[in-house]
């Protein structure tokens, strides 16, 4: 008996809803979560459409473990077309809405069409309501989901979680988030702007339907086990007591910790706005875990005295230190902290909105903009007042902030003056938070990622050997312990398939990247086994590996339609033509890229000029429409 | 590792809620928050994590404030233990339990730990030692 996912549909233009089970092939193929996801998007976006536009499905996902004991299995994947890129986006998340969605008895969600009104979807097991929300409307995160809670207890339903848009997912801000928490943000690539594009303000969900697991006395055996497993992993207690914040000492020291709009990848003064200095200084109140998560890698913050006083939420992650830290040359706590809750209330991505910012900044170093110009705020690198006001100026689309807010691509079309050479984007996305001249793995895998520069697609973090776990990695993908070193291009392409297979199969089954990237805390034969327990399937670790494959090349095809190819998979101006100067020689050239990148098209078995897969690969992984299709459009060799 | 008690650390809860899905799994087979015997409390927008347990606490007003004897604790046992034959499901337990450790299940009658016959599994399952054996 093999798992067949339950499909949930919600139609807000007809406000409708459906249920449509799939056939159990779609489990063995495509695992669940973001695999099935990437499979209805196939099916179910045209082309060319706009993405704030009804035709554009969000499409959400929780993997087969979702709900169950197994280790940080909870995680969601929303999936839809980008705003910001016009391409394929897959986003992330923790918390516990994927978890809630299978006690309510499905698998995938996905939201069709607009409402002409706002409305917020209330999904309680079996039944599901498309409900005014005009009350919600102009609310912040924290007080929709409060006001949620509040509403619905006294109908009698309790423990509800939420995924709420802000203001900016209100005014279509190109990288407004999906909140599924204060903790956990589907965020990167704005899937906050197609949800309130849809006029949906929030999914309410929970279920009283039991997970049920096809093989349950050996999924329990394999759970205890992973949990033990994962507990010995190095640096397990450092991640619960640091978080993703702890990296950023020893992000900075090899150099690749982004300052200053990637003009930098050392500072002096990283250690201030560490996860350490957090924990230190007292700011850090409470570590917090997701569903079934046993690390708690999730910070609890609050300020209680200085300009920022009643500062509470959940966070900084490293990125947001390094957005709104490092990337603005504010080595103040108090104020990342204060950036990331709004961020947070206000539904914004914190990688974009930290990099347009510092961009801004640039632009006013330069004397390209005046204060003036960005409405009376100082553009100097450190201003904290500035930060925090630019903020709310682009959740709310006002003055500069309206410019801002669809970007930093178009921000610099707009603006002119070159200022797009100091625009730290690709494909229409900030990059995140690596100096990749100092990371030349991660160099490949951002330039790569369908949904632009990010590190969620293929996170190479062994690559950097600064733990003997991860160094293990790197000898086992390639055969020598030396190659864990980030400032060599050799086997970056061998290293970036590996990670982008791995994370693609246990992201699709609903496992969180601390866990299996960072921590590299799980072999994937385990992770393969709990799979087919739940599923009631039997594939090897090779296959459950060979799927996750089938998934990223099925999200290459999706690009492939949209008319995306080799052109695309590049990274920022500024890091292939200006030398990092912490490093000599720390640069990402076009040569070098280059290289990688015929490295890695040859070892996917891909054509090499165009970047694009071929018809022998797809036929091999299975891929035969997604072949037909391509091949009808023109763009298929052999 | 067996005990008689349970103790609650509330303020090692991290939210995980791995109690709640290993305990339900073990009492019906399947996971399902709304059957377990312990249920986080949580707000997580102020990180505030509740654990709700039967902790066997020696008072049992759960046991007085019953009015058909369904709870009941004999000689030379910690755990209260349920007798549904006797139950009126008139939920003046639930009131009663000072440790919100006494749950009303859609039936109407009440789930109460009974320690998974003594092997707790939410005490092996809690990453952090918020759950422990208490003596």
């Amino acid at each position: 008996m093999s798992h067949q996912s339950r499909i949930l549909r919600v139609d807000l233009t007809s406000r409708t809803t459906s249920t449509e089970v799939l056939d159990q092939d779609r489990t063995r193929l495509f695992l669940g979560g973001r695999g099935i996801n990437a499979g209805l998007l196939w099916r179910q976006l045209p082309p060319h459409v706009d993405p704030l536009g009804p035709e554009n499905p969000l499409i959400f996902g929780a993997g087969v473990l979702g709900g169950t004991a197994a280790p940080a299995s909870g995680r969601v994947t929303v999936t839809c077309k980008s705003p910001a890129t016009g391409l394929y986006l897959k986003s992330n998340a923790g918390g516990e809405f994927a978890a809630s969605l299978r006690f309510a008895g499905y698998d995938h969600l996905v939201v069709e069409g607009t409402a002409d009104a706002p409305v917020y979807i209330l999904i309680n097991g079996s039944s599901v309501q498309v409900l005014p929300a005009n009350h919600l409307w102009g609310k912040d995160v924290r007080e929709t989901h409060r006001t949620l809670a509040r509403e619905l207890s006294a109908m009698g339903i309790n423990d509800i979680d939420t995924a709420v848009i802000g203001p900016a997912g209100e005014n279509l801000v190109k990288f407004a988030s999906i909140m599924c928490s204060l903790y956990s943000a589907l965020a990167r690539g704005g899937p906050g702007a197609v949800m309130g594009s849809k006029r949906l303000k929030a999914i309410v969900v929970r279920g009283d339907g039991g997970v049920q697991v096809a093989r349950p006395e050996q999924f329990d055996r394999l759970a205890v086990k992973a949990h033990q497993v994962l507990r010995e992993a190095d640096g397990f207690e450092r991640y619960r007591a640091f978080g993703t914040a702890g990296g950023v000492n020893g992000t900075n020291a090899l150099r690749a910790f982004p300052s200053y709009n990637f003009t930098r990848g050392h500072v002096d003064d990283s250690h201030l706005i560490s996860g350490q200095h957090m924990a230190e200084a007292g700011y850090l109140k409470h570590v917090v875990s997701c569903f079934s998560c046993p690390v708690a890698c999730h910070r609890y913050t609050e300020i209680d005295h200085g300009p920022w006083a009643g500062t509470y939420s959940g966070g900084p992650e490293y990125e947001t230190i390094s957005s709104f830290g490092s990337g603005c040359g504010m080595f103040d706590i108090e104020t990342v902290i204060k950036a990331n809750e709004l961020c947070n209330i206000l539904g914004l991505d914190t990688i974009s909105a930290g990099g347009v910012i510092q961009w801004l900044i640039e632009c006013g170093e330069r004397g390209v903009m005046s204060a003036a110009d960005a409405g009376d705020l100082e553009l100097r690198w450190g201003n904290r007042e500035t930060v925090i006001e630019l903020i709310r100026r682009i959740a709310y689309r006002e003055g500069i902030g309206n410019i801002l807010a669809e970007g930093v691509k178009r921000a610099a079309a707009a603006i002119g003056h070159d200022s797009w050479k100091w625009a730290i984007e690709a494909k229409g996305l900030e990059q995140s938070r690596v100096e990749t001249r100092s990371a030349k793995g991660y160099a490949l895998a951002f330039a790569v990622n369908p949904r632009g520069p990010d590190h969620l697609h293929a996170a190479p973090i062994g690559e950097f050997g600064t733990r003997p776990g991860t160094v293990r990695v790197i000898e086992k993908i390639t055969g020598d312990a030396k190659y864990a070193n980030p400032y060599l291009t050799d086997k970056r392409a061998e290293i970036v398939r590996w990670h982008e297979d791995w994370v693609a199969a246990f992201e699709s089954a609903g496992m969180c990247m601390i866990v299996n990237i960072s921590l590299y805390g799980l072999p994937p034969a385990l992770v393969a086994e709990l799979f087919n327990a739940a599923a009631g399937e039997d594939l090897s670790e090779e296959e459950f590996l060979r799927a996750g494959r089938r998934i990223l090349t099925l999200e290459k095809c999706i690009n492939t339609r949209e008319g995306a190819s080799r052109v695309d998979d590049t990274l920022p101006w500024r890091l292939m033509h200006e030398e990092l100067p912490d490093r000599p020689g720390a640069i990402n050239s076009p040569e070098e890229l280059n290289l990688m990148l015929d490295q890695y098209y040859s070892l996917h078995g891909w054509d090499v000029e165009t970047g694009l897969p071929t018809r022998s690969t797809l036929e091999a992984l299975g891929l035969h429409e997604q072949a037909e299709d391509l091949a009808r459009l023109g763009v298929l060799k052999d | 590792m067996m005990g008689t008690r349970l103790r609650v650390t509330a303020s090692r809860c991290t939210g995980c809620k791995l109690c709640e899905v290993v305990c339900s799994k073990e009492h019906t087979g399947c996971f399902q928050p709304t059957l377990s015997r312990i249920r986080i409390s949580a707000d997580h927008s102020v990180a505030s994590f509740a654990p709700g347990v039967c902790i066997q606490c020696p008072d049992a007003p759960c046991i007085t404030s019953c009015p058909t004897g369904a709870l009941l604790r004999p000689q030379g046992e910690t755990r209260v233990l349920f007798n549904r034959h006797e139950c009126s499901a008139c939920e003046a337990c639930a009131s009663a339990c000072p440790y919100g450790g006494i749950f009303i299940a859609q039936d109407g009658y009440l789930i109460l730990c009974d320690l998974c016959a003594g092997r707790a599994l939410c005490v092996n399952a809690c990453p952090t030692g918020a759950l422990e054996w208490g003596e």
